[in-house]
């Protein structure tokens, strides 16, 4: 009984010094890491924003003298912005992501296997709003609930000319889902922008006011 | 010498970065806070105060509504012109903004350029 008690006791020892020594040298890991990439967001920030406002940015040829983990800080920091900016500055980083090629690797990432990498592409496409097929989309953003919203996304940030009608159909794609935050907060202006769209249309063409459109019956 | 005094009041980390390095380069003397606490502490102690006053609405403690009333009591002599610059583009937090004395309201996202160009006219 007591050889029992002491082969536990020695298991449960080993057990929390190999979790604890993985945490720390993990923690030491991503520490370093972080403080690599806060050094490298240092430098590339400021050379972004200067290239932002400047004559000539020569994206290319800044981006391939940066080391890996500059770039990957460039990628994140460009995405940013374009979150926040439009215009101008905005037109500016979508040429930064054409230039190194951002937006034909989030294009043929759509066919990868891996779902994050799928999902990487998806973000992507629809922050550079660059359309897409519909049917590349169905092809391969039909298989999850997550693939779909972000495919719906694109599509609204692309604002194709059926936006609303092919967005609400992959969102609704299976009808037993629940949508997700993201995924309601896709179909909510992707809707609302078609039925503008298509009241502002009407009316230019002498179609009559907005209760006569499709979208209001 | 610079264009103007400029105060940004604005959380977000990014966006704070984005607006003081465009006005800097714009020729503006610009300082930047993340709360609203901050913002009407630095509007009550600065000498002079800032000539212009870039707000975010969503702002920890005291909210841009908020900060825009409390600089209304005050009765500031010269008055800072406020651009209100937010993410909430409701007609009803539009009109909000502007009975509450803001001069201008620009919804997030933002170009640059046009906050430059705006600021310009409301210091003009």
């Amino acid at each position: 009984m007591t050889e029992r008690l002491w082969i536990a006791f020695v298991v449960i020892v080993a057990a929390t010094a190999v979790v604890g020594t993985g945490t720390l040298a993990l923690s030491i890991l991503l520490a370093r890491f972080e403080h690599r990439r806060e050094a490298a967001r240092r430098v590339v920030r400021p050379a972004i924003l200067s290239r932002l406002h400047g004559p000539d940015p020569e994206w290319e040829t800044w981006y391939d003298g940066l080391s890996r983990i500059e770039r990957h800080v460039a990628r994140r920091t460009v995405a940013t912005y374009l979150r926040r900016l439009r215009g101008r500055e905005r037109e500016e980083l979508t040429r930064f992501a054409e230039a190194v090629g951002i937006d034909e690797r989030a294009r043929s990432s759509l066919s990868s296997r891996l779902v994050l990498n799928r999902l990487r592409g998806l973000v992507w496409l629809a922050l550079l709003e660059r359309p897409v097929s519909r049917r590349r989309l169905r092809e391969y953003c039909t298989g999850r609930a997550e693939t779909r919203a972000g495919a719906a996304r694109v599509v609204y940030a692309s604002d194709t000319p059926h936006a609303a009608r092919d967005g609400t159909a992959l969102l609704c794609w299976d009808g037993d889902d629940r949508l997700s935050v993201f995924a309601l907060d896709t179909l909510y202006p992707s809707t609302t922008t078609a039925r503008r769209r298509c009241c502002r249309s009407r009316r230019r063409r002498g179609h009559g006011g907005t209760r006569s459109c499709w979208c209001r019956r | 010498m610079s264009d103007g005094r400029i105060l940004v009041a604005e959380d977000d980390e990014h966006v704070n970065e984005l607006l003081v390095y465009r006005l800097e380069t714009a020729g503006f003397e610009v300082t930047a806070v993340d709360d609203g606490a901050a913002c009407l502490e630095h509007v009550r102690l600065a000498e002079p105060t800032p000539d212009a006053i870039l707000l975010d609405l969503m702002l920890p403690e005291y909210d841009g509504f908020d900060v825009l009333r409390r600089l209304d009591e005050r009765d500031l002599e010269p008055e800072p012109a406020v651009i209100v610059v937010s993410g909430r583009g409701l007609e009803d937090d539009v009109v909000r903004g502007f009975e509450l004395g803001a001069d201008d309201y620009v919804t997030k996202p933002f170009s640059l350029s046009e906050i430059v160009a705006r600021l310009r006219r409301a210091l003009r």
